[in-house]
């Protein structure tokens, strides 16, 4: 298509009220928090340490990710249960939780982890080797897609149950595992 | 990544606008229909839930929204991609070394000046992935070549010429890959398939046109290149490098000279749908080696085989639209245009005045 129509200013000028436009959505956030969303439909809590009615999530770090759980899954349902977002400061303050979010919060994830002793968090991150350093789920980047990275010994150790549905469409790993 | 790079020259300010032709009423109308269904494809995916979609679908989704416009990058294994891309590049007056040259000072040296050229390509792209780290690339343009010209004696002619240009054949390999960054070899084949051949009326007849005016080089290149590019939620930079080596005389007894580019970019996602960038696109090439018999560089500088070799740096600004989920998941559209910034050619050339390009892709 010849577009002569246009010189170089038009163009220009044309592009500039587009680039201004700018909102800060993210899409990589809203994309991990509707996986955060759909995986805690295949997990199974301890009976004795839910709350009936309610799935309480906490998140952790100030990070686009833990921002968007709070915009766009916070009053929302899984099996009856209604969803609530709560956002804590410290790891030590997130329990009692039955889902742990982390992205962005400046420490080691092991120091987190160790914070929530054997409690049954199911604990989600996207920080590198999440889910080898020991946390339940991992949101990694697999070029330009979302995959999800599980450790089963993490989440045996807290007494979560995750469906076979959900362990197929994952990469298991291990703790320090490569 | 794949680099589309147009080897061309430059012309003389044409003062009056061009009349509203068929032609550029169909041209106009194309552009809206590229900017409504722009529009519609913005509103299909603000419209979209992906709290809706099921696990399985969240794993399809994909993040490649910021792409610049004839970059592109390794696939995930089975993915295809398709791809067109329309340019458009307008060259308005002739340049020597770094300074504007006047009509009257060509037409001092030669018996005709070049004053004005478009060139405009339409390139088909086809990409399939048969691993996570090789992506095969095949590469068809179309082109379509207009060049104004006057003579000493004040008369003005416009010679034409348009077909299939060179094809490029080749593949991308996944160099390296961690967290955000990538970094991806490019090697291309680009095979003779445009014509050199070609003719059209002049005031001396119908005679064979010169160099800039002609569809590929005549020669088989090659085109091997390296992309590195990073991309957070929401910011994507990379630079690429890379080079057109021409092998051998064609078999109108000359080569094209060879050519490197490098560019590099900066965009940032402004929605979920839409992003913006900013790119800086260096080129140099060389001149011609050998030369065709049956041109006269005497009589006007695009026939002259020591009058090509050029180098320019470009800014480039743009706009990405593209589609995470829903019917028209893995369809982008992105519209780019720029000025050059600094340019010298051995001359006198046909100087750059601006370039514009829309492409549309499609993976699945």
């Amino acid at each position: 298509v010849d577009v002569g129509l246009l010189n170089a200013r038009r163009a220009l000028a044309a592009l500039l009220p587009i680039a201004l436009l700018a909102t800060g959505a993210a899409s990589e956030a809203e994309l991990k928090s509707a996986f955060v969303f759909r995986i805690a439909r295949f997990v199974d809590w301890p009976e004795e340490h839910t709350a009936p009615g309610v799935l309480r999530v906490a998140v952790l770090g100030d990070d686009p990710l833990t921002h968007t759980v709070e915009a766009m899954i916070d009053g929302e349902t899984v099996h009856q249960s209604r969803i609530e977002v709560r956002r804590t400061g410290t790891p030590e303050e997130a329990t009692p939780c039955d889902i742990l979010v982390v992205s962005g919060y400046p420490a080691p994830v092991e120091e987190i982890l160790a914070a929530m002793g054997d409690a049954p968090v199911l604990t989600i991150g996207d920080a590198p080797d999440f889910a080898r350093r020991g946390g339940s789920i991992g949101l990694v980047r697999d070029g330009s897609r979302i995959a999800l990275e599980i450790n089963r010994g993490a989440l045996d150790a807290r007494r979560l149950r995750v469906s076979s549905q959900l362990l197929r469409l994952a990469t298991i790993v291990e703790t320090g595992g490569p | 990544m794949v680099k589309a790079t147009a080897e061309l020259d430059e012309g003389t300010a044409a003062p009056g606008r061009r009349p509203m032709t068929p032609h550029r009423i169909l041209e106009a109308l194309a552009i809206l229909a590229a900017a409504l269904l722009w529009s519609g494809i913005a509103s299909a995916v603000e419209d979209e839930d992906l709290t809706a979609l099921s696990l399985e679908d969240l794993m399809s989704v994909r993040l490649n929204a910021m792409g610049i416009t004839g970059i592109h990058h390794t696939h995930a294994r089975g993915e295809w991609m398709v791809g067109l891309s329309l340019m458009h590049m307008h060259m308005d007056g002739n340049r020597s070394a770094g300074h504007r040259v006047s009509r009257a000072e060509v037409l001092r040296d030669y018996p005709v000046a070049p004053t004005e050229m478009d060139m405009d390509m339409a390139m088909l792209h086809l990409m399939v992935a048969p691993t996570d780290r090789w992506t095969l690339v095949g590469m068809v343009p179309y082109l379509r070549l207009e060049m104004e010209h006057e003579t000493r004696s004040g008369a003005s002619f416009t010679t034409r010429a348009d077909g299939l240009g060179d094809v490029e054949l080749g593949a991308l390999f996944r160099l390296w890959a961690e967290d955000i960054h990538r970094v991806d070899l490019l090697g291309m084949v680009r095979l003779p398939t445009g014509s050199i051949d070609v003719k059209d009326d002049t005031p001396m007849g119908r005679t064979r046109l010169p160099y800039p005016m002609r569809l590929g080089s005549g020669s088989v290149d090659l085109h091997p290149g390296v992309t590195y590019q990073a991309q957070t939620e929401t910011w994507s930079w990379g630079v690429h490098a890379g080079t057109i080596l021409r092998t051998h005389r064609n078999h109108r007894g000359y080569r094209l000279g060879h050519r490197a580019h490098v560019t590099t970019w900066l965009a940032r996602g402004l929605t979920e749908w839409l992003s913006a960038s900013v790119r800086l696109d260096g080129a140099w090439w060389g001149n011609i080696h050998g030369d065709d018999d049956a041109l006269d560089p005497a009589l006007v500088p695009t026939a002259d085989p020591d009058r090509r070799a050029g180098r320019r740096v470009d800014l480039l600004l743009g706009t990405n639209i593209f589609s995470l989920e829903g019917p028209l998941a893995g369809h982008r559209i992105a519209v780019e245009g720029g000025v050059p910034i600094t340019q010298w050619l051995d001359g006198p050339q046909l100087e750059l005045d601006y370039r514009l390009s829309l492409e549309w892709t499609w993976v699945f």
